[in-house]
């Protein structure tokens, strides 16, 4: 995880985790970073040679043109009809010619042809960028990928994406370009390929990398990781469809291709960072503040989940108090605050907290504290939540407000849960990286 | 061996891949250390930005070694690894990083194992499993060293069984189904012995 200079804090993006946004501009009071006004342009790499697998390059574009449509046409239910609630809209462009050990070179430069180049400092990118190019680069072979992390790597790494360049429009910073490389190695044996046939090393179903690429291009639109109904994880690598059910597209481990259906959670973290107006009046908002036990203290890092009283685990969404504030590593930045949004009129909703998995440190650790914010204990707030008009931003249910005051009792060590547990009693990780 | 083991983590009872803005497949330690060409523990010394020969933007990595498990590997040690780091331009546009979330960070002066992939044909190279690879030493409150990578162990261990050379050198069949269990309770000597298991008998 990257720490920023204080003397540089306000220029740069935050990275942060949590069922929303995957930067944050650390120069506003905590305003996600997004792709302005939902216009989104990616440029594939194109040419007979740019396959993907077992797809033509044809084939590859038109399997990340339908990802795209998927997540630009979430809607959410108001209990009634499907409301669009993604004003987002995503277009190819010009393709990038076929992209290979020999070319990728030309793909890190920084610097367009257009313009006249630094002579010093061009950033390591991996296709072109500033030029206005998103590249979605089809690593056939795994050689891209190898070339860029070592030898083999090609064989570990599906994919990567994400934002990689932002700029701001006078006050607010949005992504002006991202990037993604998806490795063919692992979907690159025809059907009915032997067991011991050499394609296998590695190999997953297409219907899995399909999720992959849904879950990367969520990335490649801003999205973080969320994890809500980890104790559903194990279920749903069994097979239980109703824990499959359970588990969200941006969860931070990825189990089949159930995933690629979009979790009610997933559709509100695309609705939030590109809402229509139809998301923002026919739902509604449960603000509070997490505090530590002293009742005074903002408590940043905990995963606040709400959950409907009629479908618990499906109709579920978090966000990690003090998620759109930049963090620090002993986590101590007093901010406390969450939103949860797509609450729906004349639903019950519960309000609950959960400590992050101890898991995931250092590498895989979670904005904005690293490691997890701990030294407290699960709790779900008495009564329940609802709200009567659209639009509207509930701080209080029929038994207090929304605010958490949180304890840490002998029973519980406060600490943060393992992944294994599986969220089970005392809560579990949320957003994991 | 490689083969086999990632075989049975896709298609057996493990499809499960940890995923960052990189999605990785998780491996255990036996796959990870396959696939390994140099382990040793190590001290960062730095951690520089700069610019390879063909300027691209990079971050070297030096480590001062004080344990070689495998490879050829000297007493220093530096990496060419993809930049993890921000870069503001002049204009005010930020390069960001997150595209490239899950390679490991490395700090000076953290004590770590690292199992490096063989460099690429361009020099690049990281920790095999991205922060799987990368095991941070921990003094505990006894005074003793554990390791723990990027995943907290998660089943690093897992689809492992407790090699009778283990038992020789004083792990037994026990001691490392509890480590299968509670994979973080992992010790530096546990370690050594394992590691040098599985390099010793891949």
């Amino acid at each position: 995880m990257r720490r920023l200079g204080v003397g540089l804090v306000w220029l740069y993006p935050c990275l942060v985790w949590g069922g929303g946004p995957i930067l944050v501009d650390t120069a506003s009071t905590g305003d996600a970073v997004v792709w302005q006004n939902g216009q989104v342009t990616y440029h594939p790499e194109t040419g007979d040679s740019g396959t993907l697998g077992v797809f033509s390059n044809q084939e590859a574009r038109d399997l990340i043109a339908e990802l795209f449509d998927e997540w630009a046409a979430v809607t959410i239910s108001d209990g009634q009809t499907a409301i669009s609630t993604v004003g987002l809209t995503i277009t190819e462009g010009d393709g990038l010619g076929e992209v290979d050990e020999n070319n990728i070179n030309s793909h890190f430069t920084y610097c367009p042809p257009t313009e006249i180049c630094p002579t010093t400092d061009p950033p390591f990118v991996v296709g072109s960028a500033r030029s206005g190019q998103s590249p979605i680069i089809f690593d056939d072979d795994g050689s891209l990928t190898d070339l860029i992390q070592g030898e083999g790597a090609g064989e570990e790494i599906l994919g990567f994406a994400g934002p990689r360049v932002v700029r701001r429009d006078e006050t607010q910073l949005f992504i002006t370009e991202s990037q993604a490389i998806l490795n063919g190695l692992f979907i690159d044996c025809a059907d009915g390929a032997a067991d011991s046939d050499p394609c296998q090393s590695p190999e997953v179903s297409v219907e899995s990398y399909r999720a992959v690429i849904f879950h990367e291009l969520g990335h490649f639109l801003g999205l973080d990781h969320t994890q809500v109904n980890l104790s559903s994880m194990n279920a749903a690598r069994n097979g239980d469809a109703t824990a499959q059910a359970a588990m969200t597209t941006m969860f931070p481990i990825f189990l089949g291709s159930f995933q690629e259906s979009p979790h009610f959670d997933d559709r509100v973290a695309v609705s939030t960072l590109y809402p229509t107006s139809a998301f923002l009046t026919n739902f509604c908002t449960i603000s509070g503040t997490v505090y530590h036990s002293d009742g005074a203290t903002p408590l940043q890092g905990a995963d606040v989940i709400v959950r409907s009283t009629t479908s618990p685990q499906t109709e579920a969404t978090s966000f990690v108090s003090g998620a759109l504030f930049i963090g620090t590593a002993d986590c101590t930045a007093e901010a406390g605050d969450f939103q949860l949004r797509g609450i729906r009129l004349g639903e019950s909703y519960t309000l609950e907290i959960e400590t992050i998995s101890s898991n995931f440190t250092a590498g895989s650790s979670i904005e904005p504290c690293d490691p997890p914010a701990s030294g407290f204990d699960p709790m779900q707030l008495a009564g329940t939540f609802s709200c009567t008009s659209g639009g509207q931003t509930i701080t209080s249910g029929s038994a207090g407000d929304t605010n958490f005051i949180t304890t840490k009792t002998a029973a519980g060590d406060g600490d943060a849960d393992d992944l294994d547990d599986g969220g089970s009693g005392s809560g579990g990780c949320s957003l994991i990286r | 061996m490689k083969t086999t083991l990632k075989i049975i983590f896709l298609f057996g009872f493990f499809l499960a891949l940890p995923v960052h803005a990189v999605m990785v497949l998780h491996t255990n330690l036996a796959s990870l250390v396959a696939d390994a060409d140099r382990i040793f523990l190590s001290k960062v010394l730095s951690v520089d930005a700069g610019k390879d020969s063909e300027g691209r933007e990079c971050d070297f990595i030096t480590f001062t070694v004080s344990e070689v498990f495998k490879g050829d590997v000297g007493k220093t040690v530096t990496i060419k690894q993809v930049s993890t780091r921000p870069t503001t331009l002049a204009d005010g546009t930020v390069v960001t990083s997150t595209l490239f979330r899950g390679v490991p960070v490395f700090k000076e002066g953290e004590e770590v194992l690292v199992l490096l992939s063989p460099e690429s044909k361009i020099g690049f190279t990281t920790t095999v499993g991205f922060d799987q690879g990368k095991f941070t030493v921990v003094t505990d409150s006894l005074g003793q060293k554990r390791l723990v990578n990027g995943l907290g162990n998660w089943r690093l261990f897992e689809g492992m069984s407790p090699l009778p050379a283990y038992q020789q050198q004083g792990l037994s069949a026990t001691r490392f189904q509890a480590l299968q269990k509670n994979p973080k309770d992992l010790y530096l000597d546990q370690m050594r012995t394992i590691l040098q298991t599985l390099v010793t008998h891949p």
